[in-house]
């Protein structure tokens, strides 16, 4: 009995030790991985996969109970169900695995790992001052609404494939391609404010995620505008990154280009442009990295430019200035 | 330490308790996760197309047929204006430079090109100036035609084109706005029609993009795209020749939803006429994670097997591709992002009962994008976008093994081409595959276990030297075929390969050293018939071949089926050299010894002949000189002349016709050369004759201006007959009738004449003389 006494706890202890091991590995983990998306399912074109369903809503539960993003598992489940009551059966199950997937009751194709969500963007850090910001806060936009945008106007080249579209995400400006979905190559840019701005410092807090570049306008009427330009896929080198460049009626021209690294993805940059008098000045965290000088262009709205292929994220958009 | 107590073992407890939390252990941890199944993917070639530094490559395609690769994509040049860059290679050898043209008023970002190839091998192109679109069509080993206009369109981007196999050209494209896509098409490329719906695959008005099109094995063309937005948001819409017109359906009917919305379909038709579709599917409203979404829709049945390829590291921002092959293989590429600076290509493979197999990553460059892929025979043949540098694209071509089945093989190539007088030959490999180690050969045959040239197996080597075959005839240009198989242990080439030559190891010539003064040579070596007796030393323009009574000889070189042709020749003993021009050489030649040889020697003449590979080959020759003079050096003399003994004579018969025989009698002709190498006995020392006409008795024929001719007496004797004209040499207004008298010299081989002549014999002409239709005819100097 003494023997026991002493074994049991032992034993309970080894078995705690076993079942954390037995949590530990891929997470989330069902209860069964039960094949690939790649499995046919039964009677998959004509009837949706209950018992797959089941499955889907009991981890798609438990995601939410731990607080995980399952809003595209959600999706996609409630299409399938929508789809196999419209007589889609094929097309439902397609999704249903899909959802199955994303909360690990499937296992992907070839076992590769399941790319997790998207981490969200962290917040911006305070802006970085360059201590070339004279006179007042003439506009300082928040992004806390869609409407934070009413107003504000397209700037760029037309694109046949559609509208760039802009819009406000979780507190930041986010530009989100052409159309939400279509890639292009092509400049875009949100301006506002007043045309009559003549001596301002343009600052933006901008982070790039899965885009080429990001930028800061100012002086806008119309097509014509000061942009500067800091290249997250650049040269490279310390070379080419940063350029500064006078658009006149849809045509660019580099005025200037300063030595600098490309920008990191993911990661939170101010940056800023003065333009005063003629001279303009180009600052990344606060720090000069050069200046040109043109007299073309005196006055305008400012605003953010980056490329019409989704991923650029811009906050704390401020005009300071008269 | 506690003791354990226990009524039997001590230890007993302690087992049990292990054993079972050992079971409960098993029980608990989960299977190890399965190792990544590896993908069957290998690749087996890579290689950069473009090659434009930093101009813009970009949006390339790819297709095959007909064993050959043809690829396009756009050159970025200029804001507005561009250049389309095509390139075209067999399967399995390297591409060359490509080829560009330019595009003018095209916005080359948007407005890009598209390839397909036939089943014979021609590359079929469709691009796009400005709002017209144009085709245009390179044959299989030839060149890019000039631009055929297909149709004018509002900013036609971008343009796609698919050949069926009854050889219909479809071209299709959206306009600006995306409210239609259009489709043209065409049996010979000139000509562009539609059906009944005026050119027009939809209609939909939600800006619809992305077209594509694939034509299958019952020559029925389907086209793809997805609206942006409109009535059929976020789905992928399909439309189906129907004979007349398209008509359009869904594969994908849940909608544009946050995690639904699908974009970027591409099409491809396999062998089983499936319609294979793959397309981006968004998982969430910022579009900051994809699906590569993939479905098919058996002959006569509906859209299944839907399918989540992968999701992608974050935006998959371009449209994935696919592409089958001749087994219905299906290939898969996308792009993903791995960081802020870098996109990948990846590839995944199907077979026709497999599963998806993959990932494989494919070479990576930089910011690696769009991408094409099709397929051959189990492998995977694609295309992708990379930038090292922005805005600096290039075109990369990888070839991916996935299916193939294991094969070995290499294609010999003769060094220095054909015709070829290598011995042995040098032979190089291309298209190696399967690394071979050992190979072996074999001429006009597939080599075996039982028979080869190369004495069995031999290790493989690139190149290798092979020996000629062992019983042909050098001396002549001839065609030759090498096959040639290789191994790697049990891994035996299927079938040999071959490689054909005309091998050439001799300057084959017809070389002919001879008598200057024959008749017939041609006149630019001053060769003539008749001409008037001047001198002792005067002679006859004929005579034997292997003579000559001057320092010189007649040279003819022609071609006698020499494969490379005739270059050039020396005649060393005369320093004589020159090229060959046109095949052939003709002219007068000094003899060797210069200008004063020996009298009555025997030379040889070699003639070096070489031909356009450098073979040199030596024809020797003999020539006999026999001048007049035999005193090169001293006084001259006419000893060298054949001499005629008296007591000779000639008769004409009576025949009243201006062609009479002549019959000689008592010819007594000696020489002191001619006949000696001949055997000729005394007497019978002369090659022929040489005969004048006169209508008057001349007192001293040597002296009268006569024309002479020579004829050859094939059998010099004592007694002959020869058949004589007796208008030879007489002007036309003195062939009259009347009395004709005719002189006869003797020439020995070298055309010598004797200085002597016979006495004339006499022929009368009467009215009504006959002049035969065929008859030596009269010549004149």
């Amino acid at each position: 009995m003494n023997s026991l006494r002493h074994w049991i706890p032992r034993a309970a202890a080894l078995l705690a030790l076993l079942a954390a091991l037995a949590a530990c590995g891929t997470a989330p983990t069902a209860q069964s991985q039960s094949g690939t998306v790649g499995d046919a399912r039964p009677a998959e074109n004509s009837a949706l996969d209950q018992d797959l369903l089941r499955q889907v809503d009991a981890q798609i539960a438990a995601g939410k109970a731990r607080g995980d993003d399952v809003s595209s598992a959600q999706d996609l489940r409630d299409s399938a169900v929508s789809l196999a009551q419209k007589g889609s059966a094929a097309e439902a199950n397609g999704n249903l695995k899909l959802a199955a997937q994303l909360v690990g009751v499937l296992r992907p194709l070839g076992d590769a790992p399941t790319a997790a969500p998207a981490k969200p963007i962290a917040r911006a850090p305070k802006p970085a001052a360059s201590g070339d910001e004279q006179g007042t806060t003439l506009l300082d936009a928040k992004f806390d609404t869609d409407q934070a945008i009413a107003g504000w106007e397209l700037v760029g080249p037309s694109i046949p494939d559609g509208k760039p579209l802009w819009k406000v995400v979780d507190g930041t400006l986010m530009q989100q391609g052409v159309e939400g979905v279509i890639t292009s190559d092509e400049q875009t840019g949100l301006v506002t404010g007043d045309p009559s701005w003549r001596d301002v410092t343009v600052r933006v807090s901008a982070l790039a995620r899965d885009t080429r570049e990001l930028g800061v306008i100012v002086r806008q009427q119309g097509q014509s505008f000061y942009r500067f330009r800091a290249l997250v896929f650049g040269t490279g080198t310390n070379q080419g990154n940063l350029i500064l460049e006078k658009v006149v009626d849809g045509n660019a021209t580099q005025l200037a280009s300063f030595d600098g690294p490309e920008l990191n993805g993911d990661t939170w940059y101010t940056l800023a442009v003065s333009a005063r008098g003629s001279t303009l000045r180009c600052y990344v965290n606060g720090k000069l990295v050069g200046s040109a000088d043109d007299a073309t262009l005196s006055a305008g709205r400012a605003g953010v430019s980056t490329l019409a292929m989704n991923g650029a994220f811009f906050t704390n958009l401020q005009v300071i200035g008269r | 330490m506690r003791i354990l107590q226990a009524t039997s073992s001590p230890f007993r407890h302690v087992r049990v308790l292990a054993g079972l939390l050992m079971a409960m252990a098993l029980f608990l941890i989960p299977a190890a996760r399965p190792p990544a199944t590896q993908a069957l993917g290998k690749i087996i070639d890579q290689q950069n197309i473009s090659n434009t530094g930093t101009v813009q490559s970009e949006a390339p395609q790819i297709s095959i047929g007909g064993g050959v690769i043809g690829t396009s994509w756009g050159e970025r040049t200029e804001l507005t204006n561009g250049k389309v860059g095509t390139d075209t290679t067999a399967i399995g050898t390297p591409f060359p430079s490509p080829t560009f043209f330019n595009v003018f008023g095209t916005k080359v970002a948007f407005q890009w090109p598209d390839t397909a190839m036939d089943a014979s091998g021609n590359m079929h192109v469709a691009y796009i100036e400005g709002n017209s679109i144009y085709y245009k069509i390179k044959p299989k080993g030839g060149s890019l035609s000039s631009p055929r206009f297909v149709a004018n369109s509002d900013f036609p981007n971008p343009v796609r084109i698919a050949v069926g196999g009854d050889g219909t050209i479809w071209v299709v494209w959206r306009n600006s706005s995306g409210s239609s896509v259009f489709y043209k098409r065409s049996n010979d490329g000139v000509k562009w029609t539609n059906g009944s719906d005026g050119g027009i695959v939809a209609t939909e008005g939600g800006n619809m993009a992305s077209p594509d099109v694939a034509v299958g094995p019952d020559n029925i063309a389907h086209v793809s795209w997805y609206d942006v937005g409109g009535t059929y948001r976020g789905e992928v819409r399909i439309a189906d020749w129907n004979g007349t017109k398209f008509s359009t359906s869904s594969a994908t009917t849940d909608g544009g939803g946050d995690a639904t919305y699908d974009a970027d379909p591409a099409i491809t038709v396999d062998p089983q006429n499936t319609l294979h579709a793959v397309w981006r599917k968004k998982l969430n409203a910022n579009g900051t994670n994809w699906a590569i979404y993939y479905a098919r829709r058996p002959a006569g049945s509906g859209w299944q097997n839907y399918t989540n390829i992968a999701i992608t590291n974050g935006d998959a921002k371009y449209q994935p591709e696919i592409g089958t092959d001749q087994a219905s293989n299906l290939y898969v590429t996308y792009s993903t992002p791995l960081n802020a600076n870098q996109r990948q290509v990846i590839f995944w493979g199907k077979t026709p009962t497999g599963q998806w197999d993959g990932p494989l990553p494919l070479p990576l460059v930089g910011w690696d994008s769009r991408s094409a892929v099709t397929g051959s025979n189990g492998d995977a043949h694609i295309l992708y976008q990379t930038e090292k540098r922005s805005d600096q694209g290039e075109i990369q071509y990888v070839r991916v093994a996935f299916a193939s089945s294991a094969s070995i093989g290499a294609t010999p190539k003769i060094d220095g081409g054909s015709p070829n007088n290598r011995d042995p030959l040098s032979v190089s490999f291309e298209g190696v595959s399967g690394d071979p180690k050992e190979i072996r050969w074999r001429w006009g045959a597939a080599p075996s276990d039982a028979a080869s040239d190369s004495n069995g197996w031999q290790t493989f080597t690139n190149p290798i030297s092979i020996g000629l075959p062992a019983n042909i005839d050098k001396t002549v240009c001839q065609n030759l075929t090498l096959f040639t198989q290789v191994r790697n242990g049990t891994l035996v080439q299927t079938t040999a390969s071959q490689v054909s030559l005309q091998f050439d190891k001799e300057a084959q010539a017809n070389v002919v050293v001879e008598n200057p003064f024959l008749a017939g040579l041609p006149k630019a070596t001053g060769a003539q018939t008749s001409d008037p007796y001047t001198s002792a030393t005067d002679g006859a323009y004929d005579g034997d071949p292997g003579y000559t009574r001057m320092p010189q000889f007649f040279l003819s070189i022609t071609n006698n089926n020499d494969c490379s042709g005739l270059a050039s020749f020396i005649v060393p003993a005369s320093s004589t050299s020159d090229v060959i021009s046109n095949g052939s050489y003709e002219k007068r030649v000094t003899l060797p010894q210069g200008s004063f040889p020996n009298p009555g020697t025997k030379m040889r003449v070699d003639v070096v002949v070489s031909d356009r590979l450098g073979n040199i080959t030596n024809y020797p020759n003999d020539i006999i000189y026999d001048p007049a003079n035999t005193n090169q050096n001293g006084t001259p003399n006419t000893d060298g002349l054949p001499v005629l003994a008296n007591g000779g004579s000639v008769a004409a018969d009576n025949v009243n016709s201006i062609i009479r025989k002549l019959t000689f009698q008592n010819i007594s002709v000696n020489d002191t050369v001619y006949g000696q190498f001949e055997n000729l006995p005394a007497g019978r020392q002369f090659w022929g004759a040489w005969i004048a006409n006169s209508t008057t008795p001349v007192a001293n024929p040597n002296s009268a201006n006569l024309q002479w001719f020579p004829v050859h007496v094939p059998t010099p004797g004592a007694s002959f007959t020869l058949t004589w004209n007796l208008f030879n040499g007489i002007a036309p207004d003195q062939r009259t009738t009347g009395t004709y008298y005719i002189y006869v010299k003797f020439l020995d081989g070298a055309g010598n004449a004797t200085v002597n002549t016979l006495p004339a014999a006499q022929a009368q002409l009467s009215a009504g003389f006959s002049v035969p239709t065929l008859y030596l005819t009269p010549i004149t100097k």
